[in-house]
């Protein structure tokens, strides 16, 4: 089966991808910060009896991953794949993941709150992420009562999250907004409107591959029709914003020629560091989009942005490698990619 | 990127006696808030000062932002220092301010006076208007106006 992140979504020239995550806890058990590991694990196990009952509706969905029993490195090749948050890995007892085949869906128990269910797709479907949560949600609910006040909402960990407790995000892909520095002042402007537009990667070193998560911040007071709403009609403006912004650079040669040289080296490294490639994918992708470099899936690239990074490298090699065998491979599966893709396009990569 | 609620000032605390951290994005300001990332193939944690911590997605509701610095004004509301505790999980209002957390459901209604306004001035709002358990939600429908709710109240756009 596809992993979700290997398929092709709408608007895929900006959008990457969507997710929305829900949290709920279980009535008069302290959430989880206040447990001892036996204390966590009795609500483990707790969720996994209703989610793994004979009787249940989403038990053929998922599997348990012991977060206990990974080693480091699987543990952070988790977080890479956008399956758990990285605050998650700190103090793995007593955390678990229920992850479905294709990994769109999954739910972290014991992080924050008892239950965190996020459902992801690729590209703009917003709407078809929000739908599989709650669809989740309501089935996983009716034996597992979630706390709830009829004033407050869904009763979370940080009052940040009362009210639907959700959390909905689109990850854009905005090359020429961050080229011209248009995505900082767009991020500015939004804060306002209770939405967050934030690079991902290492806060604290230099920015790669100019994607940028958009995200809610309001969650009570407003419905999860409204915030999704709220959400994608911001994010249909940066995207026609970014769309702009791409027409007048490329206009220039010079950006033709540097997405040319990068697909060149992506086609053609032997090492390759994974800000390095983040850097040169970025300008592929934009080129790619332009029109003036060969398509190449975006089910594709999307299957490369979470393949290559490095703990899943780690992973799929099924040793710890050292940096320079790490580029090797990375450069490696990046050139098989790109192989035997002359003919214009990868195109069997809809939504099937 | 994804980070962990963060914590509040404890999280990033100097050692005794030592120089305050400075946060390690604008490398000015006293670190007041510690995130977690994954890069590098590594968990890696960050100590931000609370101007950074918002601007960067991982402020909460006790570190100063859009919301003003809530912690101050919790400590010096009546009966922030009385000996009321949680019945479920124990905790006491200053527990929950000095993490900026709930310790369990329960806490929402033991200081629910104490806590209404400062919810209300975060989201704007104290009303729910989403999902009700048991119902299923509402289909999100494209169109109508832009409802943005935040500090001083509803606005249409």
């Amino acid at each position: 089966m596809k992993k979700w992140y290997q398929k092709e979504g709408a608007e895929s020239e900006v959008a990457l991808s969507a997710c929305v995550r829900l949290a709920r806890n279980l009535r008069g058990i302290p959430f989880p910060a206040g447990l001892d590991d036996a204390g966590k694990r009795k609500v483990g196990d707790k969720i996994k009896d209703a989610v793994f009952d004979e009787n249940s509706a989403v038990s053929h969905i998922f599997r348990y991953v012991d977060l206990e029993s990974l080693r480091d490195g699987e543990a952070v090749a988790l977080a890479e794949r956008r399956l758990v948050k990285a605050g998650f890995l700190a103090g793995r007892n007593g955390r678990g993941l229920l992850v479905s085949e294709d990994e769109s869906a999954c739910v972290m128990i014991n992080g924050d709150d008892h239950f965190l269910l996020q459902a992801q797709t690729p590209g703009f479907s917003l709407e078809e992420a929000y739908a599989e949560a709650d669809r989740l949600d309501t089935i996983l609910d009716k034996s597992l009562h979630f706390a709830f006040d009829p004033e407050l909402g869904y009763l979370t960990c940080s009052p940040a999250l009362l009210g639907t407790g959700m959390v909905a995000s689109v990850d854009l892909h905005l090359p020429a907004l961050a080229d011209s520095g248009e995505a900082a002042r767009i991020a500015a402007n939004l804060l306002p409107l209770g939405m967050l537009l934030r690079g991902v990667g290492n806060p604290a070193g230099r920015p790669h591959g100019s994607i940028f998560r958009l995200s809610n911040r309001m969650t009570l007071g407003l419905s999860e029709r409204e915030a999704v709403t709220n959400l994608k009609r911001i994010a249909g403006q940066i995207i026609a914003q970014e769309r702009a912004a791409r027409n007048r650079l490329i206009q220039g040669i010079a950006v033709q020629d540097t997405a040319g040289r990068s697909l060149g080296i992506l086609k053609t490294a032997r090492l390759l560091g994974f800000g390095e490639f983040l850097d040169l994918i970025s300008v592929v992708r934009f080129g790619m989009a332009a029109g003036f470099l060969p398509k190449t899936g975006y089910g594709t690239i999307g299957d490369l942005l979470m393949r290559v990074q490095p703990a899943n490298l780690n992973l799929e090699a099924g040793r710890r490698l050292t940096e320079d065998e790490e580029k090797a491979i990375r450069a490696d599966v990046v050139r098989e990619a790109f192989a035997g893709r002359k003919d214009g396009g990868a195109g069997n990569e809809g939504n099937g | 990127m994804t980070g962990r609620t963060p914590g509040t000032a404890a999280a990033a605390e100097a050692p005794e006696g030592g120089a305050p951290m400075l946060c390690q994005y604008c490398g000015k300001n006293p670190a007041s808030t510690q995130i977690s990332i994954v890069w590098g193939g590594k968990l890696t944690e960050y100590a931000l000062c609370s101007e950074c911590a918002q601007r960067l997605g991982y402020g909460n509701l006790f570190t100063a932002g859009p919301f003003g610095d809530l912690a101050g004004e919790f400590f010096d509301a009546p009966g922030g220092r009385d000996g009321v505790r949680c019945r479920c999980c124990g905790s006491s209002f200053r527990d929950i301010v000095r993490s900026g957390r709930a310790g369990c459901a329960e806490c929402y209604r033991t200081f629910y006076d104490r806590l209404l306004p400062v919810i209300r001035r975060m989201h704007g709002s104290v009303a729910h208007r989403g999902k009700i358990p048991g119902k299923s939600l509402p289909q999100v429908r494209m169109g109508g106006p832009l409802v943005v709710r935040g500090p001083g109240g509803e606005k249409k756009q």
